[in-house]
């Protein structure tokens, strides 16, 4: 059951070029500045952006490694139940989005100390907590796939436990450390949150910055950075993806977990629960402490439902439309190349595909069409769903794919044969079949669009658009903590929900 | 058909007026650019929208952002109204021929020390600037006399300010015409080697002196008498006669010369002069009225106690040297 590839290819091609084309247009167009200062570029300014990019990058991915590595070593060859307990805590961060963390991580350190923090440090300590989890992960998994004959081999024959690590699980676990890393990197570079609400001067602030003021040709500049910073990661990443070491040993069973001892253990439980404690509970109980404040001294609230609402439909219809649009290329079996362009924006800054976007939706419109072009693309939510699906493409292809490869020919066939209609393959097989992973991919993208901060930023708000993220964002530059708590817990609460349901359809499909 | 008129007189050296006639079938929601925060100017728009039976899809963000889109998306632009924290921003599109003249009716109620000579913006609000100051860390008889002393390296480290915000462009603006171009640099860079700590708006200053987590921030006065639940934090006006730091500045509205309904966002800018709006940022947002006859609130201090700068308005409208000067500096 395929298509022929020319609409797979369509698609992604018109996701991915026109924020490409819109970034290179924009380098073009004569500088805008009405304040007649000169919006040329400070090359000295963008490469310092772009140094301090790659340095947060270094910084998070060591240490990130570091403690990921450990605790993924610690969650997969040691046993207990205070290590089974601190690892579930160690991946308790992935459910408060990260700018989150970082507004109420600051704050608190503010309050406790009477200064807020740097910039520079705060971020790497909040880009450290929300990827742990993603190297402890990887880490454990890549641990899994070693085989203990190997390792009770070499032991048998005298080796020692640095060498059989050195030997034996180093070069298995290296591809998936490697995979890791880059991916960190990746995330650190393209981090805009964080580095907003503790206005770190990286290439993703500075370039929202730019944006914001229209400074149209520095924003192109850094927007060119920032794509050279990427790339090369994200290349890398798509090569080691593949070099899993073959498998050298028939029946190959993992190596059983066994006790640590008490330091070690102990070690373990307080980083992993720090982890979980600084990522997670500490950032949920300041939201917390800021609402009860506010109610305690008689605050007037903002209401928070418009923003909810537009949170869920956000979630809910940018999550739709990207699993229609994303569905052409997920059911064609395009090969490596369409599966690279599928992934090619996801990799770009979120910033950059809205930065981009807008460029080009200004171009068009001074070509074709004028004021209501433009008018339309930018308040109807066109703009906005076409940057999300540009930007998290890959975020739901993977399910869809999956589900839409079960689907087989001959079923069809055998409909025909039996003298149904077409139909009825479409109601009784095709929908079956493809439903668990469209209901993943859905699930995906309802989690990840509710948090989403830059695009909507830039493009929800012409949209007349203005949820949680947004008010969180809004209510934290003006110190309007009550209400600011209010926005991040019903935040962290929608992506909570979103994740019980994945774990729960997970679940239930095993049974 | 006037929208049409309007529209085709875009190019025309003369600013076309904007008459303030009953609009016909709105086509679509109001489109209103908004310098101000929604938290500021929210309430207000809800009670303005059942007011007027009228559909606002307002857009927060940067008074400075707001221009610069404005003016970027030129013809193109969907904005029937745009309102500025400070009428300099306003100026900019004014000199570069974007706004519209405005009608009679918006600008007769109002105050004439608040209405562009040129007729393209009106003032709605009037802010003092201010310094907040933590007062368990500066002593009275320590309280800066005047601008000036926030360049000395006593504050190193005490100091917040928000150079992103529009407000102190425009009193950067000020400071370049009384002071000159080559002054205001030689202070703004003895402030800064002062590390003032950065914020992105005047909020978050009155919060950080309030906790003491500094000493001295630079703000719009009103800013504080919204902080109901404040502890130490106080105004300071700077006793020195005709200081540079005591100065008064409007926020106010236009309306583009590519508005698709200028009538009816002359009716809401009416609206926003006429009594029940200047009550409004006179009781609830502590700001000084721009209409005759509107009190300001008992806890905000009558202009005639502050010794004001003698500050020819026009300069609070020329944003080239305090945008030049920041661009140096790298702040923005």
């Amino acid at each position: 059951m395929t298509l022929s590839r020319l609409p797979a290819w369509g698609v992604t091609t018109a996701l991915v070029v026109p924020p490409l084309l819109g970034l290179v247009a924009a380098a073009w167009q004569a500088p805008v500045d009405p304040y007649a200062v000169g919006s040329g570029v400070r090359w000295d300014r963008a490469f310092a952006a772009a140094g301090s990019s790659l340095w947060l990058a270094l910084v998070v991915v060591v240490a990130s490694g570091a403690l990921g590595t450990f605790l993924g070593w610690g969650q997969a060859r040691w046993s207990g139940k205070a290590v089974a307990f601190a690892s579930i805590a160690a991946s308790l961060p992935l459910v408060v989005p990260s700018y989150v963390t970082a507004a109420a991580l600051s704050r608190f350190w503010a309050d406790l100390t009477g200064a807020p923090p740097s910039g520079m440090a705060a971020a790497v300590v909040v880009l450290v907590l929300a990827t742990v989890p993603l190297v402890q992960l990887t880490v454990a998994t890549g641990l899994r796939a070693t085989s203990a004959a190997e390792e009770e081999a070499a032991a048998s024959l005298g080796a020692s436990d640095a060498a059989i690590v050195r030997a034996v699980v180093w070069p298995r676990l290296r591809p998936a450390l490697a995979l890791s890393s880059l991916l960190v990197g990746l995330y650190a570079i393209s981090d805009f949150g964080v580095v907003a609400m503790l206005d770190v001067p990286v290439l993703t602030w500075r370039m929202y910055d730019a944006v914001a003021r229209q400074q149209l040709l520095r924003a192109a500049v850094l927007g060119g950075l920032a794509f050279a910073a990427v790339l090369p990661l994200a290349a890398l990443a798509w090569i080691v993806r593949g070099q899993a070491p073959a498998q050298g040993v028939a029946n190959q069973r993992p190596r059983p977990a066994g006790p640590a001892g008490g330091l070690l253990t102990s070690v373990y439980v307080a980083l992993a629960c720090g982890v979980g404690i600084a990522g997670a509970l500490l950032p949920i109980g300041v939201l917390g402490s800021w609402v009860a404040e506010g109610a305690s001294r008689g605050l007037l609230f903002a209401d928070p439902v418009p923003p909810l609402l537009h949170t869920l439909a956000i979630a809910g219809g940018g999550a739709t439309a990207l699993v229609g649009i994303s569905a052409i290329p997920a059911f064609t079996r395009g090969g490596r190349a369409l599966e690279g362009a599928v992934y090619a924006t996801s990799v770009l800054p979120a910033i950059l595909v809205a930065f981009g976007w807008l460029g080009a939706a200004l171009g068009v419109a001074r070509l074709l069409g004028g004021r209501d072009l433009y008018t339309f693309l930018m308040s109807s939510g066109t703009l906005l769903v076409l940057a999300y699906t540009a930007r998290f493409l890959a975020e739901v292809h993977g399910p869809l794919k999956t589900s839409f490869l079960r689907l087989d020919p001959r079923h069809q066939d055998a409909v025909a044969v039996l003298g149904a209609p077409p139909t009825a393959w479409l109601r009784w097989v095709a929908l079956p079949a493809v439903r668990p992973g469209a209901s993943t991919a859905f699930l995906l993208g309802v989690v990840v669009l509710a948090k989403e901060l830059p695009i909507t930023l830039l493009l929800g708000t012409p949209a007349g658009l203005q949820p949680l993220a947004f008010r969180l964002w809004d209510r934290y530059g003006e110190a309007l903590w009550h209400d600011a708590g209010v926005a991040g817990l019903l935040l962290i609460g929608v992506g909570a929900v979103g994740r019980v349901a994945l774990w729960w359809q997970g679940a239930t499909r095993l049974t | 058909m006037f929208a049409l008129f309007l529209l085709a007189c875009a190019t025309d050296a003369t600013a076309p007026e904007v008459t303030h006639e009953a609009a016909a079938t709105p086509a679509g929601p109001l489109v209103i650019y908004s310098g101000r925060s929604e938290s500021l100017m929210g309430p207000l728009f809800d009670k303005l929208e059942q007011q007027l039976e009228i559909e606002l899809d307002v857009q927060y963000g940067d008074t400075a952002q707001m221009v610069t889109r404005l003016a970027t998306e030129g013809d193109e632009s969907p904005a029937d109204l745009i309102l500025a924290q400070e009428v300099g921003h306003l100026d900019v599109l004014a000199k570069q021929g974007r706004l519209a003249a405005l009608p009679a009716p918006v600008l007769a109620p109002v105050d004439p020390r608040f209405v562009d000579p040129e007729k393209h913006w009106v003032g709605t609000s009037g802010r003092l600037r201010v310094v907040v100051l933590d007062s368990q860390a500066v002593a009275e008889a320590d309280r800066p006399a005047s601008l000036r002393d926030l360049a000395d390296p006593r504050w190193k480290g005490k100091l917040g300010w928000a150079p992103t915000n529009g407000s102190m462009q425009s009193h950067l603006g000020a400071l370049c015409s009384l002071w000159g171009e080559d002054v205001t640099r030689t202070w703004l860079e003895g402030v800064m080697a002062n590390e003032p700590r950065r914020y992105p708006k005047n909020s978050p200053q009155v919060e950080a002196a309030d906790k003491g987590e500094i000493a001295i921030g630079w703000v719009n006065h009103y800013y504080l008498h919204r902080k109901a639940d404040r502890s130490r934090a106080i105004n300071h006006s700077f006793p020195t006669e005709g200081d540079a730091g005591n100065i008064l500045m409007l926020s106010g509205g236009a309306i583009p010369v590519s508005a698709a309904q200028p009538e009816r966002a002359a009716e809401v800018l009416a609206a926003l002069v006429a009594e029940p709006a200047q009550t409004y940022f006179a009781q609830e947002t502590f700001e000084y009225p721009v209409r005759p006859g509107v009190k300001t609130h008992d806890n905000v201090p009558a202009l005639s106690t502050v010794k004001l700068a003698d500050v020819d308005p026009t300069a609070l409208t020329d944003l080239r040297c305090a945008r030049k000067l920041l661009d140096e500096a790298d702040l923005l």
